[in-house]
């Protein structure tokens, strides 16, 4: 029994140390500075609790990262549901919404302020995170076909703002940062 | 001068991760952090063996109910959490949210179906039909259904029975104060404690404890909150400022 507890206790430390500083990473892209411990703590909590469902190898970041995922999702759920107490739930913060806040290049900001909030996570997962699309499927709790469509899309409509910009130079002064 | 760049890498330089001070997260916060993990109970949520058992006896119990013609109802006795399924099946993806006084549990539930919603991608934005059942455990649970389908008797679980619904309002009511008010700025122990103690009056909860396990630090400081209607308890946890 101790010997179990001994070897539980040492996956758990080995995957600790291995993915610290990416969920610490992804917390930090999606959450005020003063909340990034928090999100971390929760995240690895639910790791530890649930060790025994932690896939091995490759497959491990990916689920820790629908982990975190949840985790800052609660957050933006609370907040906007305990902040705005009688008012009704219309619309739940997507988990990246934040990010937009985040950023200082205000061309990008601005296209992922407009796209879709599925788009946006697919993207700042591809391009933030790192992921593949494969890993991305099993963050998002898709198929591989899915996610690869989806990052297409999204890519293509990232793209297309982006231009709009350059070319156009349409994009309203006071408007940047906002949410679609 | 970024204008005619890929927009590809603009986006990947704009990485907050990169742009933001790295946190100065030393060694000893780190082992700290890992510390209170490692000492919290690991079996808090039932293991998935504990899972799976549990839906076989539910799923069992259901048979032998349904056959035997029963229209099963139940209390429902944790009314603060509301868990919206992503099918209808006990073992479907799920996002628990937290009860609302004023918004019943199946209108909760659309919020994650609709654009942008977890689940909107199932549907396309939709929200499909859904029904509210109750769960072994007392919480209520949302399971998208069609009209020709009771969905909690074909899931072998109870629909809610309206009884309790007054009692269930007080708790939901009592969270929604206490967490706005302890949203709105840090609170010490004692503070927290004072608050607690002075909406449970309010609303004559006489049989209710308030309770403290972990310490209070300098790096944890405010007064965070969990509620358990069960053993009529709130638990005020330590978390940083």
């Amino acid at each position: 029994m101790a010997g179990q507890n001994d070897d539980r206790d040492e996956r758990f430390r080995l995957v600790f140390d291995t993915n610290l500083s990416r969920v610490v990473d992804y917390a930090r892209r999606r959450v005020p500075a003063h909340e990034v411990d928090d999100v971390v703590s929760a995240t690895f909590l639910v790791v530890w609790r649930r060790l025994e469902d932690l896939p091995a190898g490759e497959g491990a970041l990916p689920w820790i990262y629908g982990v975190a995922r949840r985790v800052v999702s609660d957050r933006y759920r609370a907040r906007g549901r305990w902040q705005r107490l009688q008012v009704r739930l219309v619309g739940i913060a997507p988990a990246d919404v934040s990010s937009i806040d985040l950023v200082s290049d205000v061309d990008v900001a601005w296209a992922l302020g407009r796209l879709r909030g599925r788009d946006r996570t697919v993207l700042v997962l591809a391009y933030w995170e790192d992921l593949t699309p494969g890993e991305i499927s099993q963050v998002l709790g898709i198929s591989v076909n899915a996610a690869t469509i989806r990052l297409h899309r999204a890519r293509k409509r990232f793209a297309t703002l982006m231009v709009s910009i350059i070319e156009d130079d349409e994009r309203p002064a006071e408007s940047h940062g906002g949410a679609p | 001068m970024t204008g005619s760049r890929d927009p590809f890498e603009r986006l990947k330089d704009a990485d907050p991760a990169k742009s933001r001070e790295a946190a100065q997260s030393s060694r000893a916060k780190v082992r700290a952090m890992y510390s209170s993990i490692v000492t919290s109970d690991p079996l808090i949520p039932p293991p998935p063996w504990r899972c799976r058992r549990r839906v076989s006896l539910l799923v069992g119990a259901a048979l032998l109910l349904v056959a035997a013609g029963y229209l099963l109802f139940r209390p429902v006795t944790e009314p603060l959490t509301v868990g919206c399924y992503r099918t209808a099946a006990l073992d479907a993806d799920r996002i628990v949210l937290p009860a609302s006084p004023d918004i019943p549990a199946t209108d909760l539930c659309v919020t994650v179906w609709q654009p942008d919603g977890e689940y909107s991608v199932d549907t396309g934005g939709q929200p499909p039909p859904l029904t509210a059942c109750v769960l072994d455990s007392g919480t209520i649970a949302v399971f998208p259904s069609t009209d020709s389908d009771d969905v909690c008797e074909r899931l072998g679980l109870a629909h809610p029975e309206q009884t309790s619904t007054d009692e269930n309002h007080q708790i939901i009511d009592l969270q929604d104060a206490l967490v706005s008010r302890f949203l709105d700025e840090c609170l010490d122990l004692p503070r927290a404690t004072a608050i607690v103690e002075e909406e449970l009056n309010r609303r004559a909860l006489n049989e209710w404890q308030v309770v403290s396990r972990q310490p209070f630090t300098p790096s944890r400081s405010c007064a965070s909150l969990a509620i358990d209607p069960t053993v009529k308890t709130i638990e005020l946890i330590p978390v940083s400022p």
